[in-house]
């Protein structure tokens, strides 16, 4: 999604919270928060990615299970990486990735290989699948 | 509702699609095998559980609540211990069977596992538990949780681990045991646990005792920092994995937080009554009288709570990532939409308690 339909759909979101009907408000709420998730994600993987990889303050703080998916598929993608040659690495890695699949932005790497199945990362928070959604700090 | 404005409805929520986890937690027994001195529940009397049929009745409407919203459905059952209740393989059942492939956690103290039961909670897949440890060393635990309990858990693990069932821990962190985190994370590391999660001490039901008594505390804001810092550390020097998403750890790094919000998920209590949280047992209303999705998407305090109408934490820039701790607030101030005492980022300036005023009153008046 680009800036603009990201832009977009947030107001339409937001618009519909203020609606007098509670099923819509707490979906486009859950929704909004979702994809504030998604983009904090997104800006928190491109400021590692543009920090060295291992040794950056942040990289230590973040769970294991995800530390060790970066070391598995995202460790050779460094500053110096052309798009294409990650591409083709993450391709090489995971054979299932159909080349539309590969052509993505590196924010999105994360996303698709969970939804395949080939890492356990939940989509919308850096944590261990059976982490947020299965024990909930309630 | 019907006619247009259902249309209407039917619409938005289908354009919106959230598509996201939504669990429920379902308390569905009060009995425990055990009296630990911090446990949030003030006594472990059974009386007025409900039926399976109430249960069954409860997840269904559940379900179609999920469907409805486009929510992905995941399911808790916690107790009491939940290992005691006749009703918890049924339950299983009639989940699996309406919502196929639903994650299953369950909550237990682990001193009632056998190869048996591990076996047939194998059996079905896409079961984990949590267990409680409360101590890394035998001392430790079996101080809070009874003689004994230590090496139950211990044969537990080797129960589960030969079952192949999903097992994490979950210790209560106070200021008892926050000095042994590393020693936590080593001992699951050993045991092949992968999992160590951390929940904050609430001084509410048995554990006010504790906290009256001067033998445990919360820990301060300043503690609970350093403590998080620690936890995270300790989980990368390890490989054990933890809860990364809980209230406050959002400032200690952007990526972390995100899953602490009290809003995005539902516990209903042996009785059948919907609660704010399962640790405030703050009760909402009766499920069966007022209908689980009528009471979650109309009641006051919960809109107030989505909307981010919470004392001091609802004007902070981290309040959708982080949502502060809202049973911690309440077992300091009584208000459920109070600040949470454990925040750094406001320790310097101590809200006053306001003693034990329930949130209906304050929300009401």
């Amino acid at each position: 999604m680009n800036s603009s339909n990201r832009w977009l759909r947030t107001k339409v979101l937001s618009l519909l919270t203020l609606l007098p009907m509670p099923s819509v408000v707490l979906a486009a709420e859950s929704a909004l928060t979702a994809d504030a998730n998604r983009l904090e994600r997104n800006r928190a993987l491109k400021e590692m990615n543009a920090a060295t990889l291992g040794t950056d303050g942040s990289w230590h703080l973040l769970n294991p299970a995800l530390r060790a998916m970066r070391e598995e598929v995202l460790a050779p993608l460094t500053l110096t990486t052309t798009r294409e040659k990650a591409i083709e690495r993450l391709r090489a890695r995971h054979p299932s990735l159909s080349g539309a699949e590969a052509e993505i932005t590196f924010e999105e790497v994360v996303r698709v290989l969970m939804e395949k199945g080939l890492i356990t990362v939940n989509e919308t928070e850096l944590v261990s699948h059976g982490d947020s959604h299965i024990f909930p700090q309630k | 509702m019907k006619g247009p404005v259902a249309f209407l409805e039917k619409v938005l929520l289908g354009w919106i699609d959230a598509d996201r986890w939504f669990p429920i937690q379902l308390d569905i027994n009060n009995a425990c095998n055990l009296r630990c001195n911090h446990c949030y529940h003030p006594h472990h009397r059974n009386s007025g559980a409900l039926r399976l049929a109430d249960w069954t009745k409860i997840y269904d409407e559940y379900t179609a609540f999920c469907r409805r919203l486009r929510f992905r459905p995941s399911l808790i059952l916690c107790g009491g211990e939940p290992l005691l209740s006749p009703d918890l393989f049924p339950i299983m059942a009639h989940a699996r069977a309406l919502t196929p492939g639903v994650p299953i956690s369950i909550l237990t103290n682990g001193t009632l596992i056998t190869g048996a039961l591990a076996e047939r909670l194998s059996s079905l897949g896409g079961v984990e538990l949590q267990m409680s440890l409360d101590g890394p060393t035998e001392e430790t635990h079996d101080r809070v949780r009874g003689a004994g309990g230590f090496q139950k858990v211990r044969q537990a693990v080797e129960i589960c681990k030969s079952q192949g069932l999903g097992l994490h821990f979950l210790a209560v962190l106070s200021r008892a045991n926050a000095d042994a985190i590393p020693r936590f994370f080593d001992l699951a590391r050993e045991w092949g646990v992968r999992f160590m999660g951390f929940t904050r001490f609430i001084a509410l039901g048995q554990g006010q005792g504790l906290r009256s008594s001067g033998a445990d505390r919360p820990l301060t804001a300043p503690e609970l920092k350093e403590a998080y810092e620690r936890i995270l550390s300790e989980s990368a020097r390890t490989g054990v994995q933890t809860h990364t998403g809980m209230p406050l750890m959002h400032l200690l790094h952007p990526t972390l937080g995100g899953s602490g919000r009290f809003w995005e998920s539902m516990v209903v209590d042996y009785q059948g009554r919907l609660l704010a949280s399962s640790r405030s047992r703050l009760v909402l209303g009766d499920v069966r009288a007022e209908g689980l999705e009528n009471l979650f998407l109309k009641h006051p305090m919960l809109r107030r709570l989505r909307a981010g109408n919470v004392s001091v934490c609802g004007k902070c820039p981290h309040f959708r990532r982080c949502g502060g701790d809202r049973n911690a607030a309440y077992a300091e101030y009584g208000n459920f939409l109070g600040p949470d005492p454990g925040c750094w980022l406001t320790s310097e300036k101590p809200v006053q308690s306001k003693g034990a005023i329930h949130e209906f009153v304050e929300s009401m008046a």
